[in-house]
């Protein structure tokens, strides 16, 4: 058998972490890194007798989501307590909503080799948080609970993921979204962003599913298209051999880049979800949904392509400078103001990515604002002063944060643009280099350069050459 | 009746451990609780069947205003055993 | 005077005169205690010192405005009280001091009472005899070798030995009315969402309710008042407050149409009590009140959906004891040893078999056959019971079918111990307000009780049913 002979199937379930002021059910307020045991009530403890009371803007925020994924917001959905024993868990079961989501039946568009697809969502519900475990191997568990009761979102694909790149493909998309709705900081390796993937094998064209295996604990896009392409192997060469696949769960060990079993299909938890008798069924009506879509921003699909439209930048640069909504707004506002899309688009993905790396800053905390990066460019563009120049000037304004005229003035690096100036420059030199002159009007055109570099010369390279070309040509006349 | 199987079953998902002689107690105890509850079978809901919980007013939420954490200390002193501010339990050997 | 004696209401008046001080009724109910609590067993914890500094506290203000000022009060061991002892009966919370005070303790604190102690109970409210708790046996006051009834045998004990003129006990399936009758005081269970569950140590979190027991029922309705009403921490709290309970006190019956379950001859009812229950058709015909048999909701089914329902909830809310966070653990080499051991010795025998029922009935394959249809037969009694109520303001019938019975007698017989409950789960399943209130002596001198059940959130004429009542019975055993 050869390798198209087997269809991979992929379903993924996201976890986002929601930057809520509080806990979903407790007025706690979350932190992540905040020292252990110090961000805890009786509510998120659990503790005998308290209760869960569900938070508003936990519920604005999944329903945020939902409107982005264009699913459907049900009107009465339902928090289930899922029984399982854990000792991150603090009451032994979650509540997560079950048979009742929040949100139903949407869609994620990305772009494949073969065009733009629909990933279909099935769901997004909410759910607690449980705390942290750390391990040491034989030793004693130890138990942090500041993560407990932390709002969650979970969002469940379709089975319509094909490969491990699509599977990252799909999982920025999501990221990019969470992180224009402000809602969750999309962070992989922190942990507020989580992915669990199901993967499984069928004979090309065939409909039906194949028995599926899960992989957790993958914090990397790196390790989910590896952990993916490693399983799908896997599962080819049982199949092949004639094998069957097992229904397992597996954790990708991203050291050894190998999956480890969790659990197998025996030892399956038995949830026994109930409904949540603690919290009365949500009702989320159309007021509520309609002051929620005002929230929304433009989203990053509809943004690149109305910079592809408005201001005629390719698929690349739209998909580069979108990415992040940040960079998007910063890039608006320079191209706004200079009027210079591509010039613009250029600047940012250019200088202003590569300084964002080099300081490890965010653009939001960037110490040179749009308005004074807009300025900059026009003083290269009104040839105020050369393109090297700039670079300097740049650099000194990330240092000072300072406006780029007065970087300019104090670095002396100002172009003389002024004719006047320039003309009785030239006309100097043109007295002083009389045979030079004579030789140029016989037919000798080339000598221009000659006069171009004594100009510069002079003015110790601050002459809009442009200009003074223009000024020696008339000068010395033909 | 509850066969062993069962009770051990039910045992290993509430996570209590029963010695032979309550096992075997309460293997009788439960099959007639069971038996009664069973009555319920009989009773007929017609009409009933999608039936959500009682509500008779609109839940409230919680408006996001945080606050309200416990001292660490006063949480820590009621646990068992603690290490460095964390709670600390026996090894979490695989597939517990 | 013999303040340990009084009611509330006198002992309000009594402030009202300026002829007592709270230190002087904290001390006379101290002295009672001591004086007979070795035999009665009412008390798991006793808190002389608190009581008594809080009650010379309360000397330095005036009486009038706060309603429950000076009121010594006693509180069931499943209510939580910040740094004291909240152990619910059970060796699993040995030693457990929460680190906040239940909403209700809140309230009467603020309310000006006093706090003088936890009351026995069976161990997390599962029994009816008091006889399941860890710590010790409770006593009936009327007589040492019979049980106090339970699981707020403790509170009810306190009370009708005259140790305190209240407290509170908790009632999923008849915990409150059931004691309240074998003891002979009233005792009530409000609305579901009457009175906060916030810091009720949870059993079944959709019946529990918190309520009152008292020696009369002006006492019930004041206490009533005090800890009623919505509470931001409990998500199942009713929005409206019920208005003064006691408005309706002193109003009579006449009018008043009183339903009477047409079927009781079905049940084995005590027959002095089926005397005094006829007597008091008569009594309240004489007074004006329309009396009329009804078909009752079956009570079989109502008490098969309660053990299904109630302990499907307990085997979820009890998870959380395993030995991680507080109070007791049995001693490990693993996590999973460390859960079975520190919960197979950690509970007691009634509690493991009601958590062993309720995970069975939750465990899948069993679902639809026990809980999903104790959900529908639920629905359906609710309907029934509106069908009632829109017809009729109250429905009598006896609380138990009998007066209590002798220690030890039925704590081998889980179904004839549950049978008990038979006529007091359907309010709870129904969620509607009920109360006992103590209907006379059997020959041998053991009380008997008679409950009253009022439409949803009828709790203002259920109180004016049962002070007519109280009237009837002229209960006045000193
Ligand atoms: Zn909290």
């Amino acid at each position: 058998m050869n390798n198209s002979s087997y269809e991979t199937v992929i379903g993924l379930e996201v976890h986002a972490q929601l930057l809520t002021e509080t806990k979903i059910f407790c007025s706690c307020k979350p932190e992540y890194g905040a020292d252990p045991n110090t961000r805890i009530c009786p509510v998120c403890m659990g503790l005998p007798g308290a209760l869960p009371v569900l938070n508003r803007e936990s519920v604005t925020m999944a329903i945020m989501m939902g409107l982005a994924l264009r699913c459907d917001i049900a009107a009465v959905s339902e928090f289930s307590r899922k029984n399982y024993f854990y000792p991150d868990c603090p009451k032994n079961y979650q509540i997560s909503m079950y048979d009742k989501p929040l949100c139903k039946n949407g869609f994620v568009e990305i772009e494949t080799d073969n065009g733009p697809r629909n990933i279909r969502i099935e769901r997004i519900h909410l759910e607690d948080d449980a705390g942290k475990m750390s391990h040491e191997t034989g030793k004693d568990s130890l138990v942090d609970f500041n993560r407990c009761g932390v709002p969650l979102i979970e969002i469940v694909s379709r089975p319509d993921i094909r490969t491990g790149l699509e599977a990252v493909k799909y999982l920025v998309r999501v990221q990019q979204i969470l992180r224009y709705l402000g809602i969750c900081d999309g962070n992989l390796e922190e942990g507020s962003m989580r992915c669990d993937v199901n993967i499984s094998l069928r004979p090309a064209g065939s409909t039906e599913l194949g028995t599926k295996t899960e992989i957790k604990n993958l914090n990397s896009f790196k390790a989910i298209e590896k952990g993916v392409e490693f399983e799908v192997e896997r599962q080819r060469r049982v199949l092949e051999e004639g094998g069957s696949i097992e229904q397992v769960t597996n954790l990708w060990d991203a050291d050894s880049g190998r999956l480890v079993m969790m659990r197998s299909k025996e030892e399956a938890n038995d949830y026994r979800y109930f409904p949540e008798p603690d919290l009365l069924p949500l009702e989320v009506d159309g007021e509520w949904i309609d002051g929620v879509r005002d929230m929304i921003p433009e989203l990053p699909l509809e943004k690149e392509r109305r910079f592809r439209e408005e201001y005629m930048l390719s698929n690349y640069d739209s998909g580069v400078l979108c990415a992040e909504k940040g960079i998007a707004d910063y890039f608006e506002i320079v191209a706004e103001s200079t009027g210079l899309a591509k010039k613009s688009a250029n600047w940012v993905m250019r200088e202003i990515m590569r300084a964002l790396k080099n300081l490890g800053c965010a653009i939001e905390t960037f110490p040179v604002e749009p308005e004074k990066l807009a300025g900059l460019i026009a003083l290269v563009e009104d040839g105020i002063i050369s393109g090297s120049a700039g670079q300097d000037v740049f650099a000194e304004m990330i240092k000072s944060g300072a406006d780029p005229k007065e970087v300019v003035k104090k670095l002396g690096l100002e172009q003389i643009s002024d004719s006047s100036e320039l003309e009785n420059m030239v006309d100097s030199i043109i007295a002083a280099h009389p045979e030079e002159g004579e030789r140029y009007r016989e037919g000798k055109k080339k000598l221009l350069g000659f006069f171009v570099g004594q100009v510069m010369r002079e003015s110790r390279g601050k002459a809009n050459p442009e200009l003074a070309r223009n000024i020696l040509i008339k000068k010395l006349g033909s | 009746m509850l066969s062993d199987d069962e009770i051990k079953h039910i045992e290993k998902l509430a996570r209590i451990r029963l010695d032979n002689d309550a096992r075997e107690k309460f293997k009788g105890q439960l099959s007639d609780i069971i038996e009664f509850v069973r009555t319920l079978q009989k009773v007929d809901t017609t009409g009933f069947e999608s039936e959500a919980r009682k509500r008779s007013f609109k839940p409230f939420l919680r408006e996001g205003r945080a606050g309200g954490e416990l001292e660490r200390d006063k949480v820590l002193e009621q646990a068992p055993d603690t290490k460095n501010g964390f709670f600390k339990v026996p090894p979490v050997i695989d597939k517990d | 005077m013999e303040l340990n004696n009084k009611s509330i209401s006198e002992l309000k008046k009594l402030y009202g005169q300026n002829s007592v001080k709270p230190s002087e009724v904290v001390q006379s109910c101290l002295d009672a205690i001591s004086n007979k609590d070795n035999e009665i067993g009412a008390f798991l914890e006793v808190m002389p010192e608190d009581a008594l500094r809080r009650a010379r506290e309360l000397e330095k203000e005036s009486s009038e405005e706060r309603a429950l000022f000076g009121i010594p009060i006693a509180v069931k061991d499943n209510i939580c009280t910040i740094d004291r002892h909240t152990t619910c009966a059970s060796k699993i919370l040995k030693g457990y001091k929460p680190p906040y005070n239940a909403t209700v303790v809140e309230r009467l604190l603020d309310a000006g009472a006093i706090i003088i102690g936890k009351t026995n109970m069976d161990e997390f409210a599962m029994g009816s005899s008091t006889e399941n708790s860890a710590y010790q046996i409770t006593r009936n006051p009327w007589n040492m070798e019979f049980a106090p009834g339970g699981s707020s045998g403790g509170s009810a004990a306190a009370v009708a030995a005259y140790m305190v003129p209240v407290a509170l006990g908790s009632d999923t399936g008849g915990s409150i009315r059931q004691p309240a009758s074998l003891c002979g005081v009233v005792g009530l269970k409000g609305t579901y969402g009457r009175v906060s569950r916030y810091g009720l140590v949870a059993f079944a979190s959709s019946l529990d309710q918190i309520g009152p027991i008292t020696r009369t029922v002006e006492d019930s309705a004041i206490v009533m008042n005090v800890i009623s009403g919505r509470d931001t921490f409990d998500a199942t709290t009713i929005p409206d407050k019920p208005g003064d309970l006691t408005v309706g006190l002193g109003r009579g019956v006449e009018r008043l149409k009183i339903a009477v379950p047409g079927d009781l001859e079905r049940w084995d009812i005590d027959e002095e009590l089926k005397g005094i229950l006829k007597d008091t058709v008569a009594k309240l015909k004489e007074a004006g009140a329309n009396i009329e048999p009804v078909k009752f909701p079956d009570m079989e089914a109502s008490i098969a959906c309660y053990y299904v329902i109630a302990n499907a909830e307990a085997s979820s809310n009890l998870a959380r004891y395993d030995g991680v966070k507080y109070a007791f653990r049995a001693e490990a080499e693993s996590i999973g040893e460390m859960y079975e051991r520190t919960r197979g010795e950690g509970f007691g025998d009634e509690v493991k078999r009601r958590i062993l029922l309720g995970t069975y009935v939750l465990s899948a394959g069993y679902y639809d056959a026990y809980y999903n249809k104790a959900q529908q037969v639920r629905a359906m009694i609710c309907s029934e019971f509106e069908t009632i109520f829109s017809t009729y303001d109250l429905v009598m019938l006896p609380t138990v079918p009998g007066p209590s019975f002798r220690l030890g007698e039925r704590i081998d017989n889980p179904i004839e111990m549950y049978l008990s409950d038979i006529f007091t789960t359907s309010a709870n399943i129904a969620g509607i307000p009920a109360l006992s209130v103590p209907a006379g002596f059997t020959r041998k001198g053991l009380p008997l009780g008679i409950q009253l059940m009022a439409g949803y959130t009828q709790e203002a004429k259920l109180l004016q049913g049962a002070e007519m009542l109280e009237k009837i019975y002229n209960f006045n055993k000193g």
